[in-house]
């Protein structure tokens, strides 16, 4: 019954507000609770390790120089993806990258959960393994809504002025999303049943 | 209602079903999906469904790769240094010329020599009202006033799930009670729940509603009146 991310809003509220003071060491908590998000964020609209990191250090320092500015109207996690999303698209447009290869994702190590039992923790570990390799046959624009609700747990509203498309719009493309991912996965555990 | 209109409700609701998962519906519309779930086998599949995958991507999405720690390194680096460059005490934008002038004029008019005497009058004002209420008030027991909220009066409920029913689910009906888990779950599944005398006003109906949904619940009953 935990969400993904223990922080409450109020608290990252604060650290914006402290941070848009000049306070470095809120600024500093504020970049530990979204470094890990934000850059699997841009790496799912820029497909690309390397550039996403690039990415990663110039939304970070927008968020510093922008903090005074935020007006506490949205969430603090909808205002930060908003400018990753800019600064991606920016990269992209760039780099003149608008198609790029998959992340690695099924390369990607894979982090314990404490409080499996060790059989459990395989069993979770494998699930992973194969939900990422489903995940990385999508398409960005399918993977960036999955996370948006299933990960990052924006309520549909705040997706819609994150992604400026309409309420219903998102709607439909996590349905479909869903459906798509439902598919791949369902292959992927038919074919590592059979090996 | 037409079925085509009951087939377009009910694709409307389905699609609600990942932001129920989520728990970000807002309470009209969390009513309108446990409504609806209760009545529709296959949005209670689907909800089963999303249970579990909400589950497996979070495993997925935590597993993956950490940035480089040089690329935090070097933003921490230029955040102090721009934090160095802005003088102490010095907002942005009053390095002088016309627009420190102008800055200057709206500060004078928004803050005048004449407010801090208006603000001590005002703690003057309030200082008398409070020693006069003091020295007014009646006798104790007569007139008891209170804080709301601090009576802490409550009602308890013992909730039995059952053993299949999803976590979303479960977390939507005790969310429903707008009550506390003050105990559970118990090995047979029981929660204890706590809910304030001043929200359990509708509270007997509500234990019905979640007694017609056999697939959720095996046992909803109040423990105090």
């Amino acid at each position: 019954m935990n969400p993904t991310h223990q922080h409450t809003g109020t608290l990252e509220g604060e650290l914006v507000s402290r941070a848009g003071t000049g306070d470095t060491r809120a600024f500093e908590e504020l970049y530990q609770l979204y470094e890990q998000r934000v850059y699997h964020y841009i790496c799912t609209l820029v497909r690309d390790a390397t550039l996403a990191e690039e990415v990663l250090g110039d939304v970070m320092l927008a968020v510093w120089r922008g903090a005074q500015h935020f007006a506490h109207q949205s969430r603090v996690s909808t205002w930060i993806f908003g400018i990753a999303r800019h600064k991606a698209f920016d990269a992209l447009r760039r780099t003149g990258r608008h198609e790029q290869h998959a992340v690695a994702l099924d390369e990607a190590p894979d982090l314990p959960c404490r409080q499996d039992s060790p059989i459990e923790q395989i069993h979770r570990e494998q699930l992973g393994v194969v939900a990422r390799k489903a995940l990385a046959k999508l398409s960005g624009e399918h993977q960036e809504v999955l996370r948006l609700v299933f990960y990052e747990e924006l309520p549909y509203e705040e997706i819609a002025r994150l992604l400026d498309i309409p309420e219903n719009t998102v709607k439909t493309r996590v349905f479909y999303a869903k459906q798509q991912l439902k598919r791949h996965l369902d292959r992927l555990i038919a074919k590592e049943t059979v090996l | 209602m037409s079925h085509s209109d009951d087939k377009s409700t009910s694709h409307a609701t389905e699609k609600l079903l990942p932001w129920y998962a989520n728990g970000t519906l807002t309470e009209s519309e969390r009513r309108e999906v446990d409504d609806h779930v209760a009545a529709c086998p296959d949005c209670r599949r689907e909800l089963e469904y999303l249970s579990g995958l909400s589950a497996t991507l979070k495993q997925a999405f935590a597993g993956e790769q950490m940035p480089m720690l040089r690329i935090r390194s070097s933003v921490m680096a230029q955040v102090r240094a721009d934090r160095e460059r802005l003088p102490a005490a010095s907002p942005a934008g009053s390095n002088g010329g016309f627009g420190s002038a102008v800055e200057q004029w709206f500060r004078n008019l928004f803050a005048p020599r004449w407010v801090p005497a208006v603000v001590a009058g005002l703690l003057l004002g309030q200082l008398t009202l409070l020693l006069w209420t003091a020295g007014h008030q009646t006798p104790a027991g007569t007139n008891e006033v209170t804080t709301r909220g601090l009576r802490g009066e409550s009602v308890l409920v013992a909730v039995v799930f059952q053993d299949s029913a999803p976590e979303v689910r479960i977390r939507s009906a005790i969310r429903t009670l707008r009550g506390r888990i003050v105990d559970g779950p118990t090995p047979d599944g029981r929660y204890t729940i706590e809910v304030p005398a001043t929200l359990a006003v509708n509270l007997d109906d509500q234990l019905v509603k979640l007694r017609e949904q056999p697939g959720l619940v095996r046992l909803a009953e109040r423990l105090s009146q």
